[in-house]
């Protein structure tokens, strides 16, 4: 088994044993956290491709200031918000389409919930929740998912977050508390 | 709030805790290696949003200067209109030529 380092310098030589081993080590763990932000099995893959081609790309770039887990999961969080907000941008100009449209209907809309995790029975309770964890800042909404689906450790999230473990904290703290009063107020007009 | 109420929300926030790791598609390794090895480009994004940003941003300029333009070029002229009419009502009424000193 090889090292962080030893595998970097495997993988800038050129080795593809070495990035099929990277690969194996952390594929699921960016696609899991691809699919818990972006709640979609294709545009899930879509970022796990792109993430991968980033770590290719730039894995000499990588100064081992942190261990190559966290490096991989700040490339993930930045490629899934980057693409969360190229789609606030495309529901944007859709809402200010549908302004011209005769119809006068959204063009866009986010596809439903699919997450290939979530029991049958869960399914209803799960959406919901996921609904109203998409209405968190992205902060809170990278905390909550790094700490609650991850399960990674305060010390772990400030690193990847690029913060102190305090203000992860205060992260979860007020994820959870909006995080109520989403559903709080979800369930009253239901 | 009523206790069936907490009792939903405490359900959902814990649905969180049943949630099983997904595992990815077992072709996605050589999609990526096939993406590495062509060196397919990725998409740029924001071309068309900065292209309608700056289109946007145009427009309201031109628009707005357009709306002062004509606000500043128009309206004395519309006053002008009114003075005249106002003026010639009062000649008619008073039939003399020393009107403007009524008003003005």
């Amino acid at each position: 088994m090889l090292n962080d380092r030893e595998l970097i310098e495997a993988i800038l030589g050129g080795d593809e044993a070495a990035f099929k081993m990277l690969y194996n080590m952390f594929t699921n763990m960016v696609y899991n956290t691809a699919l818990s932000i972006l709640q979609q099995q294709s545009e899930a893959e879509d970022i796990t491709q792109d993430v991968f081609i980033e770590i290719h790309k730039s894995i000499g770039k990588f100064r081992q200031e942190s261990t190559l887990k966290t490096w991989i999961y700040k490339i993930t969080i930045t490629k899934c918000y980057d693409y969360l907000k190229r789609q606030k941008t495309k529901k944007r100009f859709a809402q200010l389409t549908s302004l011209f449209n005769k119809e006068n209907k959204l063009v866009y809309d986010k596809p439903h919930f699919e997450h290939p995790g979530v029991a049958l029975e869960n399914k209803e309770h799960a959406s919901v929740l996921f609904l109203a964890i998409s209405k968190l800042t992205i902060k809170q909404q990278t905390a909550f998912t790094l700490s609650k689906i991850e399960q990674l450790s305060y010390q772990e999230i400030a690193e990847i977050m690029n913060t102190t473990t305090s203000s992860v904290e205060s992260l979860l703290f007020r994820a959870t508390r909006n995080l109520r009063i989403t559903l709080s107020e979800y369930y009253k007009n239901k | 709030m009523t206790n069936s109420n907490n009792k939903i929300i405490d359900d959902t926030v814990n649905s969180i805790h049943s949630i099983q790791r997904a595992e990815a598609s077992p072709f996605l390794f050589n999609k990526i290696i096939n993406r590495i090895k062509t060196g397919t480009p990725e998409p740029i994004y924001y071309t068309g949003a900065w292209f309608l940003r700056i289109a946007v941003t145009g427009v309201v300029f031109i628009s707005l200067n357009a709306i002062t333009i004509w606000t500043v070029t128009k309206q004395p002229q519309k006053q002008i209109n009114e003075q005249m009419e106002l003026h010639k009502i009062a000649q008619e009424y008073f039939g003399n030529e020393h009107v403007s000193s009524y008003f003005y």
